[in-house]
């Protein structure tokens, strides 16, 4: 079992801060912030390899955080979430890199299922 | 395959703020879930009889309140919109519409990170008009300085009356003028006339449109 290390990157507040302890219930690392700037500083500060990410907030571009993400780190695992309707920037986010597309509200226990097949396919361990 | 948007610009519009407001919705219900969620893991390891943290389960129960409340907000603003087509003729609070325009383009607004304000006069405004078509000429004024301002700006919105005339002006303090500005000022002209109003735009540093009704008073 991989060990998971997840940033929660979301404007709305109260959800990345219910979405973390979640995870933290389940002793999984996450650790929450409300826009994609604080997202491209602490992933470059610290050893995440998975993001949750929203892709429509305010401020930068939620694909352009995506994009500088990735480059940062090429093998980290990117879910879009949203609660936006329209499917087609979940279609750009993919071909930008992203693992895939939820829409909101999401099930917490598929999404960390789909987390850990998504790094135990890549083969990366945390030890 | 025919485009009916431009046919029919205010189905665009309703289209575009139906959009912003499910889409809101959407982040309340996932709030929701998810503080209602956190409950349930809270409570999963308990045997009957242990303790619960009294403490932390209100101040779960508030947040969720919290959120209904939101939702309820934008829900009835929502549902206040969609009546403006009830009638073409109303008698309407001008104050009440700029109001209403303001928060259904909050989304829009702060996606950019603009500030919008509402100026109201001291006694309230009241007119006749079409509330539908009128809510849709102030929408478009503002998604003109929406796309006319930089991020981090502001938009200033409001009435006043003099001489017989109302004003409902949108200023912003920038002034970008994009290569579909001039179309943007016809579409808003569309607009207004059905409503007997005419337009009028300054933009120097700042952007300024304005929109002038007669106003028998």
């Amino acid at each position: 079992m991989k060990d998971l290390k997840v940033l929660v990157v979301d404007d709305e507040e109260e959800f990345v801060s219910a979405l973390v302890e979640r995870f933290t219930l389940r002793d999984i690392y996450a650790v929450g912030v409300t826009d994609g700037k604080l997202a491209v500083e602490r992933v470059s500060e610290h050893d995440f390899n998975t993001v949750i990410l929203d892709i429509k907030m305010p401020g930068i571009d939620g694909l352009e955080v995506l994009k500088a993400l990735l480059s940062l780190k090429p093998k980290l695992k990117i879910f879009i979430i949203t609660g936006y309707g329209s499917t087609d920037l979940g279609a750009d986010g993919l071909k930008a890199g992203a693992v895939a597309y939820l829409p909101k509200p999401i099930k917490i226990n598929n999404l960390i299922q789909m987390m850990r097949e998504s790094l135990d396919n890549d083969g990366e361990s945390s030890e | 395959m025919r485009d009916h948007r431009n046919e029919d610009p205010g189905l665009q519009y309703f289209g575009k703020l139906s959009a912003a407001a499910t889409h809101d919705l959407s982040n309340v219900i996932a709030i929701i879930r998810e503080y209602s969620g956190l409950m349930n893991d809270l409570l999963a390891p308990l045997q009957p009889g242990q303790p619960v943290d009294i403490e932390k389960f209100k101040n779960i129960a508030d947040k969720i309140n919290a959120q209904t409340i939101r939702g309820n907000t934008i829900l009835k603003r929502f549902n206040r919109f969609s009546h403006t087509t009830d009638s073409p003729r109303k008698l309407v609070n001008l104050s009440e519409i700029l109001q209403d325009v303001s928060d259904l383009h909050y989304r829009f607004a702060s996606l950019l990170s603009i500030e919008i304000t509402v100026e109201f006069t001291d006694e309230p405004v009241e007119m006749e008009t079409d509330p539908f078509m009128l809510m849709l000429a102030c929408g478009k004024c503002l998604d003109i300085c929406l796309s006319s301002n930089n991020r981090n700006g502001r938009i200033r919105i409001g009435c006043d009356v003099e001489k017989g005339t109302i004003r409902l002006f949108f200023k912003t303090d920038d002034s970008v003028i994009d290569d579909d500005f001039e179309n943007k000022v016809i579409s808003v002209r569309e607009y207004v006339e059905p409503i007997d109003g005419n337009v009028e735009i300054e933009s120097n540093d700042e952007l300024e449109i304005s929109i002038h009704i007669p106003f028998p008073g």
